[in-house]
């Protein structure tokens, strides 16, 4: 299933697959702090292009 | 959040160090620590608060040993600390704050500002000293909601009014964090800066519009956020300013009938003054007549004495007035009277200046004696007045003592009606100042506001004619994919979030509803509105409107603040583990909790807080705790006792 944000086709499943996963590693990072709020915008950000490229 | 341990160093009433473990097994969470009135219980549980927070409830802000301080000699130092160990989400941390002190000369005693640190253990063991322990401390628990944690019984009223109303706005961002839902909030706000990297990552030189896009793109985010932080504080800095108001307008209202009482103590304080200047006038005055007149009054009886023995002695009118026997001679020389007459030796008239001879100088002194006489009727009449004019004044003076007392013992009562009253004058400057600052934050808000909509607007068109001209371009076009996978992320979370935290908030009522209903036992139940602030409303009368809470009585409001901590930590516990929610388990330090309680709710209470929170430590009289631990039974899994040694020193130890 796909919507369309800005034009753009976007997977429902693969970006609520990215938001389960993106909720669990903010969980661990708050019991962790691991990565500063920079660090984790990047994590995220390497994530997302990583799962959109495999399209 | 369970707390293993605390010690304290030279605080308040324990001297040396002594430290308590604290129950923390599921089964046996309950610590009991029981005293006597003024053995330390209140100083002990507000240890907590002075190590997370660096403050405390006391009266007495000087936390430091009374009873070491004494023993300091000049010129010493010493310090005092409280260092928590606990757990918190799965990581041990140990909290310590520790206070230098210094003994000057003189034996004032000097603190320096107290200093914290908060460490913790890595995965693998290491200790590591976190460089920021305020933020720690405010992750773990913010101060906003320490205070249902570390809670105290004699501070109950006021504690109901703020679950009732008026917290501030922190609180249901602070309750959300409890319940778990900071990772979304998190996660939410990592994708918003997802987003932003990616608007400014597209390739701006692909495109000779595209540079001037992503520049002013830039230049509005920019503003757009310094207006979104400038508006929070404003938010912050509004609230703060108009509870101000609401208090100050409430201490006007109630010292108003000061204001007169002020007025009547001003007036007095005239007739004070006046009264003195009255009396310093008198005394002046009698002291001047004094020195002219008390001569004459005082010799006047001798005087008289004198006139009498003169006149009886019929020395007096006799003589002739400033003739001199030198002037007799002289006529009696020459022969002729001083009337023509002839003055022939051995004559009758020759006889008769011979024996006036007798009455007038050097032989007689009949003259001085005449003068003598003018001078007394002179001092005489000066003397007259004198006594009068003495008794006018020394009445004033006699009545100045009687009036100035009755004034003073009046402006003494108004005195002692005015202790602990407030100047209506000064809190009316001071709500004026602040209701002036209050419309100037207001309009400046509402510029903001402005501007912040024209800019988001303007926002909105830059980035939909950016993104239709980055589509034409194929790098450009694969950045706009990926931020579109993290809008669509954003928005479904913040979809989630939004449903998720109404679903907390309803369970929590329910939870805070249910726990009330055990506890308290009456014909009332609790609503909870979207601010977290809980109503009471009756049950069990028909026609009762629903949405008009009542006045609640004292065991009431100490029910309404149990069931709704109870209820906090009971969801956050439930929610421990739920996927999505970061909840974690939370402790109850209580001092003096049952103290308002019947014995029925106090059986409710101990029966019901064991079950909801994951550790509970009391701090109780000895008289409230026999009862407390008949009814916590099985609970209890440790036990203190205080042995309070003198009024500044006191010990702690395990068992009954």
């Amino acid at each position: 299933m796909t919507k369309t944000v800005n034009g753009i086709e976007v997977d429902v499943e693969k970006a609520n697959r990215l938001l389960i996963w993106l909720v669990e590693r903010e969980s661990e990072n708050l019991r962790s702090r691991e990565k500063n709020d920079t660090e984790m915008a990047k994590f995220i950000a390497k994530r997302i292009e990583e799962e959109v490229q495999c399209l | 959040m369970l707390i293993k341990s605390v010690k304290v160093y030279n605080f308040r009433q324990f001297k040396g160090e002594q430290s308590l473990d604290f129950a923390t097994d599921a089964k046996n969470n309950v610590t009991i620590v029981m005293g006597p009135n003024g053995s330390g219980k209140t100083a002990l549980a507000q240890a907590f608060k002075w190590c997370l927070y660096g403050e405390t409830d006391l009266g007495d802000k000087s936390v430091f040993c009374k009873a070491v301080e004494l023993e300091m000699l000049q010129n010493t130092k010493e310090s005092c600390h409280v260092q928590i160990v606990l757990e918190h989400k799965g990581a041990p941390y140990t909290i310590r704050r520790t206070m230098r002190v210094r003994k000057e000369y003189g034996g004032r005693l000097k603190e320096d500002p107290p200093e914290l640190s908060v460490a913790s253990k890595t995965p693998d063991g290491q200790t590591k000293s976190i460089p920021t322990p305020e933020l720690r401390i405010r992750e773990i628990l913010p101060k906003d909601l320490s205070r249902y944690f570390f809670f105290d019984g004699e501070r109950i009223e006021k504690m109901r009014g703020e679950i009732g109303k008026g917290k501030s706005k922190e609180f249901p961002a602070a309750v959300r964090s409890l319940l778990g839902l900071d990772a979304m909030k998190v996660a939410i706000d990592h994708l918003n800066k997802v987003i932003r990297r990616y608007d400014e990552s597209c390739d701006p030189h692909s495109d000779a519009r595209m540079h001037g896009y992503a520049r002013r793109i830039s230049e509005l985010n920019t503003r757009i956020d310094q207006i979104s932080q400038r508006l929070d504080k404003l938010g912050a800095e509004m609230e703060t300013a108009d509870n101000r108001c609401i208090e100050l307008r409430q201490r006007i209202l109630e010292n108003k009938a000061s204001e007169e009482l002020a007025q009547q103590k001003a007036r007095l304080e005239k007739l004070r003054n006046d009264l003195i200047k009255q009396r310093d006038g008198a005394v002046a005055q009698m002291l001047e007549i004094f020195n002219k007149d008390a001569l004459d009054f005082f010799a006047a009886p001798w005087m008289q004495d004198a006139m009498k023995t003169l006149k009886k002695a019929d020395k007096l009118d006799k003589g002739i007035p400033d003739i001199h026997a030198r002037t007799l001679d002289y006529l009696l020389k020459r022969g002729v009277c001083l009337c023509g007459c002839s003055l022939e030796k051995d004559s009758e008239a020759w006889e008769t200046i011979e024996k006036i001879r007798d009455f007038i100088p050097p032989k007689s002194i009949g003259t001085l004696l005449d003068n003598f006489s003018d001078e007394c009727a002179l001092r005489a009449k000066n003397a007259s007045g004198f006594f009068g004019q003495m008794e006018h004044h020394y009445g004033i003076v006699r009545d100045h003592a009687k009036n100035y007392g009755e004034n003073e013992e009046a402006i003494k009562e108004l005195v002692e009606k005015l202790r602990g009253r407030e100047d209506v004058g000064h809190l009316q400057a001071d709500l004026s100042r602040l209701e002036q600052h209050l419309s100037s934050l207001r309009n400046e808000r509402e510029l903001l506001i402005r501007e912040q909509g024209s800019k988001e607007t303007e926002l909105q068109r830059l980035e939909t004619e950016r993104r239709d001209l980055a589509l034409k371009d194929k790098s450009n076009r694969r950045i706009e994919t990926f931020k579109a996978y993290a809008q669509a992320m954003r928005d479904s979370l913040n979809g989630t979030y939004s449903k998720k935290e109404a679903e907390i908030r309803n369970d929590l009522a329910k939870t805070v509803d249910s726990i009330f209903r055990r506890i308290y036992k009456g014909g009332f139940s609790l609503a909870l509105d979207e601010n977290y602030n809980i109503a009471i409303n009756v049950t069990d009368v028909e026609g009762w409107r629903g949405d008009t809470e009542v006045e609640t009585s004292t065991a009431q409001g100490i029910s309404v603040c149990f069931a709704f901590i109870a209820g906090v930590i009971e969801l956050a516990r439930r929610n421990k583990g739920d996927s999505g929610l970061t909840s974690e388990v939370y402790p109850l330090v209580m001092d003096a909790p049952l103290s308002a309680f019947d014995k029925t709710r106090i059986r409710a209470v101990c029966e019901e807080l064991p079950c909801v929170a994951g550790q509970v430590i009391i701090f109780i009289k000895d008289t409230d705790g026999d009862l407390a631990e008949e009814h916590l039974g099985r609970k209890v899994g440790r036990r203190y006792t205080f042995d309070k040694k003198t009024e500044f020193e006191t010990l702690l130890r395990e068992g009954r």
